[in-house]
C-alpha cells in the first residue's frame, strides 16, 4: 500500500514538474538569399596563400556548401602592385608560390563573381609579428567525442594527455592581437613490404587545437592572460587513433608547433566575435546573439551581404617538445627547431630526416 | 417579488422586542424596582419613542421605579449605567448596545483588518464617510434597521430598507459592531482613510462566515481620486485572483492587469508600460525587493497571506517615490493592531505549504505576524526515474514577520523582517542558491490633526551564489557570488492646511553597496584564479513635495517635485576613452583610481510630477498625468528574461542615469451604480539612457562591462482599454492593451550600433494583451474562476544563415528583435469549495482545484541555442530549441484553512 501510495505521488509530481520541456524549434528561412562568403589568408610567410569563395545556407536547410567557381580573384597593394589568384579547385584560389606579404603593406582583395557582383575588401594592414611568450603545460585528461560509424550514436572517451597553455602579457595599451594555431607533429615508421628490416622514416602534422572554441586568448583581464589552452597532445599513442589520426606507429615524442597570427582591428574583431559566437551557446533564456562583422563590401551592391574574412596577417610559428615525468607527474618543455625546417608530411626511405627524434 | 416577504419579516423582527416586552408578566414589578423590559415598555410609550435591544441585555436587571419618570435622555443613561450597555439615538430611534467591557466576545465574524478607501490617500482626509450595506449572510436580502455603531465615538447608523447606511468618522482604526436583531452581532476592525463602502453580512442562525464580502474601498474611487494609472488589491480582492499552483501570487496577479506583461511565461519580474523588470520598484513594507521570484519566476516571493494590499503605480507616480523609471508596486503586509485574538492560517499545496501566525501581544497595543512558506520539491525529483532529475533538487523557503506596536497613542511603530531563500541543482553540475533579506522600520507619528509624520528604516540584501563542477573537470570547478546591499532612510510629513490642500514633503537617503561578482577557485586543481570585480558604492539623496490641490468640486490638481542627487563613491577605478574610437582595450586613454569616499561621479536632476482630474459628472472623469523619474541602479543581463544571475549595477561615469518622461491620459467611467468600472488610457513614454547591448555582451564577471553596454533611447506607447465588475455574483475584468515598446543605439561606431543605430522592437513590445478574468460564485460555498490571456509572442533574434569558415559552422543572426515567438494564449480554470459555514466549526478550511493551461498549448518560453559537441569527424554545430514550461494541462490542488 506505501508503496502504492508512493508511486502515486511521484507520478503526481512527475507531471506537475514535467510539463516543462524543451525541442527544437523549427523556424523556415527557406528562401533567403545565398550570399557570398570568404575565407582568405595572406602571411609574410612563402606562399601559396588561398582565398576559398563559397555561399550561404538558410539556417535549417543546411544543406553541402556550394562553391564559388569560375570568380576572378585578385590582390592589390598599397604600391599599386596586383596579385591574380588562380582557381585549384572548386572554390579555392591561390597567389602563386612565390607570393608573400610584407609587414607594414596594405593589401585588398578584389572578388568579381560569375553572377555579377564585385566584392571588395576593406585593406587590410599586415601587423608586425608577435613574440611568443611563454607556454605552460599539464598532465590531464581531456574528453573527446566520436560518432559512431553504425549507429550514429555519439560517444565519448576521456584520454591522458598534456595540454599546453599560452601564456601572455602585455601592458595596458599595448594589447597584443593575434589568434593562433597549434599543430602536433607526429613522426612514425613504416616497414617497407617484402623487405624485412627496411624502414621509411614518416612525420606528419595534426591540428591540435582542433577542438578548442578559441582560437584568440581572452583579454577580459585586462593587462594580460595566463594559461590559455592552445592544444592537448594524447600522451598514450593507441590514443591517438581517438583523434581521427591514422593507424601509424607513431612513437612516444609529442611536439607541437605553434603559430601565431599578427591581427589588425578588423581581423581581430571578426575572431573575437567568431569566438563569442562559438561558446556562446547552451544559454537559457536567448542571449543577444554574436554577429560578426565581415571586412568585404559588395561594391555594385553596397546593401548586399557579404560573410567571412580577407586576414593579412604576419605568421610567426615555434616549436617545442613537451615529455611527461611520471615520476614527478611534471611536464618537461624543451624548445626545438625552427618548423619551417620540417616539409610538409612526407617520408624518407631508410634514412632519418634532419629534424627527427630520436 | 421574494424581497416583500422578507423585508415584512425584518420589519416584524424590528419590532420583536417591544412586541416581547409587552406579552410580560406586571408579576415581575416589585415596588420600587421595575423589569428591564417592563421599563423599556414604558419608556416606549412615555416618549413615543422605538428602542431596539435584545432582552436577554435587560430581563435579569431590576430598574429603580423612578427611571420611568425621569426624561428618556436620563432614563437611557441609568439603563446604561445598570445594564452596561451603551446607546446611540438614530432619526429619533434608540438602540441599545452591549457595552464593549461587559460584553462576551462576540461571535467575531474576522479578524481581518478591513482597510476602507485607497491606500494611497492614506493621511490625506481628516475625515471620511463609510457608506454600504448590511445583508442577511445566507439570503443576501437587506436588513432594514440593522446597526452599524462606532463605540469609542458613540457614532452609528442604522440601515434603510434598502439595508443601506451612511456613518461619517475621523479618519482612523475603529472597531465597528454590527447588529440586528436576531441576528449574531459582528464585530470589524476598519481602518478609515477616505470614503469607501463595504457590505456587512449578518447571520441569523448556526451559521457564520470567517471573512466578509468587502469593497475596500469607495466603489467610485476610480473616478474621484486624482492618481491615474493605478491598480489596487486588497487581500479579499486578491484571493478572488486565479493563483500560480493553487495559490495566490502577487506579482502574477498584476501581470493580468493593463500595461503589465512578462517577458515568459515564468519568468521573474514583470515589464509594466514597456519598461523592463528592473525599472519598476517592489516595496515590501517600504524597502525594495531585487528579486521578487521564487524558482526562477514560478511563484514569488511574497506571502499572499501576509498581505494586506497591494498597489501599482504606472504613471502619475506621487513625488515620494522614486529610484526607479517604470512603476511601483507597494506592498503592505498585516493587520495593524487589532488582531484581538490569536489566529493561524495556511495552506497545504503540491508545491509548497505556507502558514500564517497571528497573536496580539498586549491587546491594541501590540500584535505579532509570522508568516512562512516552504517547498518540499525534493523528495519526488529523487523518485523520478530519470538520471538527471534524480541528481536534481530545487527548493524555496520565505519567512516574513511583522510587529506593530502603539508606543502612545499618537505613534505606532512598525517592525518588519523577511527572508527568502532559493536553491536549485541540476544534475551534480551546477548549484544556484540566491536570498533576499529584507528589514525595515516604521514610526508613523499623529503630531496634531493636520500633521502627521512617517520615519523609515530599511534594509534591504540580494545575494546569489553559483557553483559549477562539471564532472571530470576538477580544474573547472568554480564559485561565483554576487551581493547587493541597500540602505535607506526616508522622513516625511503629511499636511492638511485646509481642506482644498493635501501636502506631503520629505527627504530620503539611498546607500547602495554592490559586490557585482567574485570567482572562487573550489579544487585546488582549479585553474580558474580567484577574481573579484571592483566593489560598487553610491549614495541617493532627495528631497520631495507635493500637493493635492482640489480646485473646485469637479477639478483637482496634484503637482509634485522631487530632487535627485546621486553620488558614485570609491573606491573606484574609473576609465576614459578615446573619443573618436569606440570602447575598447585600444581606445582606452587613462585610468583614474579613486579612493574610498571619494566622489567619482555625481548626477542629480528634479523630477516633476502632475496629475489633474476633471469630473464630468459622478460617474466619469478625465485624467492626465505626467512624470519624470531617474534610475540610478540597472540590472544588466543580456538575455531577455530576468534570471537571478543578473547583475545589478550603478550608474557611473560611462552607465549614465536611466531617465523617463511618461505623459499619460485617461477616460474614466463608472456604470449600473459603480459596479461596472470602465476606463480607457492611452500613454506615451520616453527614455533615456536605457540600457542595450552590443553583440555578443558579455555580463557576467566582466570588468569592463561599458564595452559591452550601450546608452540607447526609446519610445513606449500604448492603448489601455479596461472593464470591471466588481459586485454580484460574476465578477471580473477584461483588458485589452496596444502598445509598443522600441529602442535605437545612439553610436557613431559600428561596433556599438544596433540595426545601424535605427529602431528595433524591445524585449518587452507585445502589441497585443488581451485578458479576460472572469468569477462566479455558484453558491456561498462554491466558486468558479477561469483567466485567459492572450499575448502577441515577442521578440526574438533568430539565426537566418549558416556558412562554413576555417571548418567552423557560423551563423548570421536577423537583426535585432526582428522575428516574434509565436503568439502566447493560455486558459486557466478553477473552482473554490468555501469553508463551512457553521459557528462551531472549529476550523476553517477552503479546496481550491485549479487547471492550468486548459487545451496544452505549448506557448516557447525562450529560444536558445544548444551546441552538439564537435566529434572527431565533425565540428560542433548548433541547434536552436525551444523552451516552454507547461506544456499540458496542469492540475493542482490546494487546502487552505484557519483556526
Amino acid at each position: 500500500m506505501v508503496k502504492k501510495i508512493k508511486y502515486q505521488l511521484v507520478l503526481l509530481s512527475s507531471i506537475l514538474l514535467l510539463q516543462g520541456c524543451q525541442e527544437i524549434y523549427e523556424h523556415n528561412m527557406a528562401g533567403l538569399p545565398d550570399y557570398l562568403v570568404v575565407q582568405g589568408l595572406l602571411t609574410n610567410q612563402q606562399g601559396p596563400h588561398g582565398v576559398r569563395l563559397s555561399y550561404t545556407t538558410p539556417y535549417g536547410n543546411e544543406t553541402n556548401t556550394d562553391m564559388v567557381s569560375d570568380a576572378q580573384v585578385w590582390i592589390t597593394d598599397n604600391e599599386g602592385n596586383e596579385i591574380y589568384l588562380e582557381e585549384s579547385t572548386p572554390g579555392w584560389y591561390y597567389t602563386p608560390n612565390d607570393f608573400n606579404g610584407e609587414v607594414g603593406k596594405t593589401y585588398v582583395l578584389h572578388i568579381a563573381t560569375p553572377d555579377g557582383y564585385i566584392y571588395q575588401s576593406d585593406p587590410q594592414e599586415m601587423m608586425p609579428p608577435i613574440n611568443l611568450q611563454n607556454l605552460d603545460a599539464e598532465f590531464t585528461t581531456e574528453v573527446f567525442y566520436f560518432e559512431s560509424n553504425v549507429s550514429s550514436r555519439i560517444y565519448q572517451d576521456i584520454i591522458e594527455g598534456t595540454k599546453v597553455y599560452l601564456e601572455t602579457l602585455w601592458e595596458q595599451g599595448d594589447i597584443p592581437k593575434f589568434r593562433f594555431k597549434a599543430e602536433l607533429y607526429l613522426q612514425y615508421t613504416v616497414t617497407v613490404t617484402d623487405m624485412p628490416e627496411t624502414w621509411d622514416y614518416c612525420w606528419m602534422t595534426w591540428n591540435a587545437s582542433r577542438f578548442l572554441p578559441r582560437d584568440i586568448p581572452d583579454y577580459s583581464g585586462g593587462t594580460g592572460y595566463q594559461n590559455h589552452e592552445i592544444g592537448f597532445l594524447p600522451y598514450n599513442t593507441s590514443d591517438l587513433i581517438y583523434l581521427s589520426l591514422p593507424d601509424h606507429s607513431f612513437d612516444n615524442n609529442r611536439t607541437l608547433i605553434t603559430t601565431l597570427y599578427s591581427l589588425n582591428d578588423e581581423s581581430f574583431a571578426f575572431h573575437q566575435a567568431k569566438n563569442a559566437q562559438l561558446t556562446n551557446e547552451g544559454k537559457f533564456f536567448d542571449p543577444i546573439a554574436v554577429q560578426l562583422q565581415s571586412n568585404i563590401h559588395c561594391v555594385n551592391e553596397p546593401e548586399r551581404k557579404v560573410f567571412g574574412l580577407f586576414e593579412a596577417s604576419s605568421a610567426t610559428a615555434f616549436s617545442h617538445r613537451f615529455v611527461y615525468k611520471p615520476a614527478t607527474d611534471s611536464v618537461e618543455i624543451h624548445p626545438w627547431i625552427n618548423p619551417e625546417l620540417i616539409p610538409e608530411d612526407d617520408c624518407l626511405y631508410m634514412e632519418y630526416p634532419d629534424f627527427w627524434i630520436h | 417579488m421574494r424581497t416583500v416577504p422578507i423585508v415584512f419579516f425584518i420589519l416584524s423582527l424590528s419590532f420583536l422586542p417591544s412586541a416581547f416586552c409587552s406579552s410580560q408578566n406586571p408579576e415581575s414589578l416589585s415596588a420600587d424596582t421595575i423589569q428591564g423590559n417592563s421599563l423599556l415598555e414604558l419608556l416606549e410609550r412615555k416618549h413615543s419613542t422605538t428602542i431596539f435591544y435584545k432582552a436577554e441585555w435587560v430581563e435579569q436587571h431590576q430598574f429603580p421605579t423612578g427611571v420611568a419618570a425621569m426624561p428618556i435622555e436620563e432614563a437611557i443613561e441609568q439603563i446604561k449605567e445598570i445594564a452596561g450597555l451603551n446607546s446611540i439615538n438614530i432619526d429619533g430611534m434608540i438602540f441599545l448596545l452591549p457595552a464593549e467591557s461587559s460584553s462576551p466576545d462576540p461571535i467575531s465574524s474576522g479578524n481581518d483588518l478591513l482597510v476602507i478607501g485607497s491606500p494611497s490617500e492614506y493621511g490625506r482626509y481628516s475625515r471620511a464617510a463609510i457608506s454600504g450595506e448590511v445583508l442577511d449572510a445566507a439570503t443576501y436580502e437587506p436588513l432594514f434597521g440593522a446597526v452599524v455603531y462606532e463605540p469609542v465615538t458613540e457614532t452609528g447608523a442604522s440601515t434603510d430598507f434598502e439595508g443601506k447606511f451612511s456613518l461619517e468618522l475621523p479618519v482612523g482604526e475603529y472597531n465597528l459592531r454590527i447588529s440586528y436583531v436576531g441576528y449574531d452581532e459582528k464585530r470589524q476592525r476598519v481602518r478609515l482613510i477616505s470614503n469607501g463602502e463595504v457590505r456587512f453580512e449578518l447571520f441569523s442562525g448556526a451559521t457564520q462566515l470567517d471573512e466578509f464580502t468587502i469593497i475596500a474601498r469607495r466603489a467610485e474611487d476610480n473616478i474621484s481620486r486624482t492618481q491615474m494609472s493605478m491598480v489596487s488589491m486588497d487581500s479579499q480582492a486578491l484571493k478572488e485572483l486565479p493563483g500560480s499552483f493553487g495559490e495566490q501570487d502577487i506579482v502574477r496577479s498584476f501581470t493580468m492587469m493593463p500595461g503589465v506583461q512578462t517577458v515568459g511565461e515564468f519568468g521573474s519580474g514583470f515589464n509594466v508600460r514597456g519598461g523592463s523588470a528592473d525599472q519598476n520598484l517592489i516595496l515590501v513594507e517600504n524597502v525594495p525587493l531585487f528579486n521578487s521570484s521564487h524558482l526562477f519566476g514560478l511563484i514569488s516571493v511574497i506571502n499572499p497571506d501576509m498581505v494586506n494590499n497591494v498597489t501599482l503605480m504606472k504613471a502619475g507616480v506621487p513625488a515620494k517615490y522614486g529610484e526607479r523609471a517604470s512603476a511601483v508596486m507597494d506592498v503592505r503586509l498585516g493587520n495593524g493592531l487589532d488582531q484581538e485574538k490569536t489566529t493561524v492560517e495556511g495552506g497545504i499545496g503540491l508545491i509548497n505549504s505556507r502558514v500564517l501566525f497571528e497573536t496580539p501581544i498586549v491587546e491594541e497595543k501590540a500584535t505579532f505576524s509570522l508568516g512562512a512558506r516552504s517547498s518540499y520539491s525534493d523528495w519526488f525529483l529523487t523518485n523520478i526515474p530519470n538520471e538527471d532529475l534524480m541528481n536534481s533538487s530545487v527548493g524555496f523557503y520565505d519567512i516574513s514577520s511583522l510587529l506593530n506596536i502603539a508606543i502612545t497613542q499618537n505613534h505606532r511603530l512598525t517592525l518588519f523582517g523577511y527572508r527568502s531563500f532559493d536553491r536549485s541543482n541540476f544534475g551534480d553540475d551546477l548549484d544556484y542558491e540566491y536570498f533576499n533579506n529584507l528589514a525595515s522600520l516604521r514610526l508613523n507619528s499623529f503630531l496634531n490633526e493636520r500633521l502627521s509624520s512617517t520615519f523609515l528604516m530599511g534594509f534591504s540584501n540580494y545575494q546569489y551564489q553559483l557553483d559549477e563542477k562539471p564532472e571530470f573537470y576538477p580544474e573547472a570547478h568554480y564559485r561565483m557570488n554576487s551581493n547587493v546591499n541597500y540602505r535607506n532612510l526616508k522622513w516625511y510629513f503629511s499636511y492638511y492646511p485646509s481642506d482644498v490642500h493635501n501636502m506631503e514633503f520629505g527627504i530620503n537617503a539611498i546607500h547602495y553597496d554592490i559586490e557585482p561578482g567574485k570567482i572562487t577557485p573550489l579544487e585546488q586543481v582549479t585553474q580558474i584564479h580567484q577574481r573579484e570585480m571592483e566593489r560598487e558604492q553610491a549614495m541617493e539623496l532627495s528631497a520631495f513635495f507635493s500637493d493635492e490641490i482640489s480646485l473646485n468640486e469637479r477639478m483637482a490638481l496634484e503637482i509634485g517635485l522631487r530632487y535627485t542627487h546621486y553620488l558614485q563613491l570609491g573606491p573606484a577605478t574609473v576609465r576614459e576613452y578615446e573619443s573618436e574610437k569606440p570602447y575598447s582595450f585600444d581606445s582606452i586613454r587613462d585610468t583614474i583610481h579613486y579612493a574610498s569616499g571619494d566622489i567619482a561621479t555625481t548626477y542629480g536632476g528634479l523630477e516633476p510630477r502632475l496629475g489633474f482630474r476633471y469630473s464630468l459628472n459622478e460617474f466619469s472623469s478625465v485624467k492626465l498625468s505626467y512624470n519624470r523619474a531617474n534610475q540610478y541602479i540597472n540590472l544588466i543581463s543580456n538575455t531577455s528574461v530576468m534570471a537571478p544571475t543578473d547583475l545589478w549595477k550603478l550608474s557611473d561615469s560611462h552607465l549614465k542615469p536611466l531617465k523617463s518622461d511618461q505623459v499619460a491620459l485617461g477616460y474614466f467611467r463608472n456604470f449600473m451604480d459603480n459596479s461596472l468600472e470602465t476606463s480607457v488610457e492611452v500613454y506615451y513614454k520616453k527614455l533615456h539612457n536605457v540600457i542595450e547591448y552590443r553583440s555578443g555582451a558579455e555580463v557576467a564577471m566582466n570588468d569592463f562591462l561599458e564595452m559591452d553596454v550601450i546608452n540607447a533611447k526609446g519610445y513606449n506607447y500604448g492603448l489601455e482599454l479596461f472593464m470591471r465588475k466588481n459586485s454580484g455574483d460574476l465578477t471580473g475584468w477584461a483588458s485589452y492593451t496596444y502598445s509598443t515598446s522600441q529602442r535605437r543605439s545612439q553610436s557613431p561606431f559600428p561596433e556599438m550600433q544596433i540595426n545601424n543605430n535605427t529602431y528595433f522592437p524591445s524585449n518587452y513590445d507585445r502589441p497585443h494583451n488581451l485578458t479576460l478574468n472572469a468569477n462566479y460564485h455558484l453558491s456561498r460555498r462554491w466558486r468558479m474562476g477561469a483567466t485567459f490571456t492572450y499575448n502577441t509572442g515577442r521578440p526574438v533574434t533568430l539565426p537566418e544563415l549558416t556558412y562554413r569558415y576555417n571548418g567552423n559552422m557560423l551563423i548570421y543572426y536577423s537583426d535585432r528583435n526582428s522575428h516574434r515567438l509565436p503568439d502566447y494564449h493560455r486558459l486557466d480554470i478553477s473552482i473554490t469549495l468555501g469553508e463551512n459555514l457553521r459557528v462551531n466549526q472549529r476550523g476553517k478550511g477552503t479546496w481550491t482545484f485549479s487547471l492550468m493551461n486548459v487545451y496544452g498549448r505549448k506557448n516557447p518560453f525562450s529560444v536558445f541555442y544548444k551546441s552538439e559537441p564537435g566529434t572527431i569527424q565533425t565540428p560542433r554545430s548548433f541547434e536552436l530549441y525551444q523552451l516552454y514550461i507547461i506544456g499540458r494541462p496542469l492540475p493542482t490542488i490546494t487546502y487552505n484553512f484557519s483556526f
